[in-house]
């Protein structure tokens, strides 16, 4: 757990150990993991790893940014995991940030809406 | 079950009375290290808590089961004292009777909030755990009301049914990870519940019952027990009805 609330590089440390935890742990082959890797088409996790990834994340850096901030089914890269903690670590641009969210929300949403759903 | 650190942790919503007592007591009994918490302490969790100072085999704290912060911070606490969670047992509820429509709401919210959204609540912060250790077993104590249609009960019904959709939603979606989730779904049982029925009302299950009889809380807790166990690991994604055969 990390004591201070942590910088970027500390964060974009934790979420790609904890990615490449998960990767050893599937049995796949070790790489380089960069910001643009899609969790699914690139490395190939399930979105039960990314609730994986979610629950250790949050043991590691003690937040949870899924809960309120970001909506989980906007995270499609490491770069957009990376974010979503940088963002709720961040203060400043709280109000730039709710816009962006509340358009992520829209867009869900109007996938959700869209035939072939659950009901 | 073996001792030291392999210990398997139990976290039981409601095990201070009744068939939380119940399964409490027969997991102790059995080496499972017991992690439960009530809305107050009965004589049974004093019991405990005064033969076990140091918690090495039995944790209570007062939480309200329909109160999400609590209930995560009493799963972290447990998290942090034994290092695990093995199994989950979502015990603790509330009996709701009346014709429907004459119900109040409250009433409803209340049957709702603690039968179903607390079960949900302490599933979901104990399920962060589970699937980092790729294991461990979650037990929702359904019902039969929730399996068959009976009158005056349709909120507890719902609930219960409720709880058995998730338990088949969630073996589904767990089971990848190596946890299983079951319901087991009690008949007319010796408690708090059933003493509110008149004589002629017990008299008339016990008619309908083949094994001719109420069943007891051991009888519930063994099941439970046994689904805890490895000789249930490959079951997952089922209600197990303990009703005498009143439902067969």
């Amino acid at each position: 757990m990390l004591k201070d609330e942590p910088n970027f590089a500390e964060i974009s440390k934790t979420v790609r150990d904890q990615v490449g935890l998960l990767l050893d742990e599937k049995g796949l082959p070790a790489r380089e993991i960069a910001s643009e890797d899609r969790l699914n088409a690139d490395l190939g996790l399930t979105s039960l790893d990314l609730a994986v990834l979610v629950a250790a994340l949050e043991m590691k850096l003690q937040a949870d940014p899924f809960q309120e901030l970001v909506p989980i089914t906007s995270v499609r890269t490491v770069g957009d995991l990376e974010a979503a903690y940088v963002r709720f670590f961040s203060k400043a641009e709280a109000g730039v940030q709710d816009e962006e969210l509340a358009k992520i929300r829209r867009r869900t949403e109007a996938r959700r809406a869209g035939p072939g759903c659950l009901r | 079950m073996t001792s030291g650190a392999s210990r398997t942790v139990v976290v039981l919503s409601g095990g201070s009375r009744g068939l939380g007592k119940a399964i409490a007591s027969r997991c102790l009994s059995e080496g499972y290290i017991v992690a439960t918490y009530s809305r107050s302490a009965s004589p049974f969790v004093k019991n405990q808590l005064e033969l076990d100072p140091s918690r090495k085999n039995f944790f209570w704290s007062e939480v309200d089961a329909i109160d999400p912060a609590g209930v995560k911070r009493f799963a972290s606490e447990v998290y942090e004292r034994y290092g695990q969670i093995g199994a989950v047992v979502n015990n603790a509820g509330i009996g709701s009777e009346g014709i429907f429509p004459c119900m109040r709401l409250r009433d409803i919210d209340l049957c709702v909030d603690l039968n179903l959204k607390g079960p949900l609540y302490l599933t979901w912060v104990c399920a962060r755990f589970m699937i980092q250790r790729r294991g461990g077993c979650i037990i929702n104590i359904s019902s039969v009301t929730g399996i068959r249609g009976h009158s005056g009960v349709a909120v507890y019904s719902a609930t219960k049914a409720g709880l058995d959709g998730m338990t088949r939603g969630l073996a589904r979606e767990l089971g990848p990870r190596g946890i299983r989730v079951n319901s087991v779904a009690p008949g007319y049982f010796e408690s708090g519940m059933v003493d509110q029925l008149d004589d002629e009302a017990k008299a008339r299950i016990i008619r309908r019952t083949p094994l001719g009889r109420l069943a007891t809380t051991d009888d519930i807790a063994e099941v439970v027990l046994f689904m805890i166990s490895p000789s249930a690991s490959f079951i997952t994604g089922q209600t197990i009805v303990v009703d005498g055969g009143l439902t067969c």
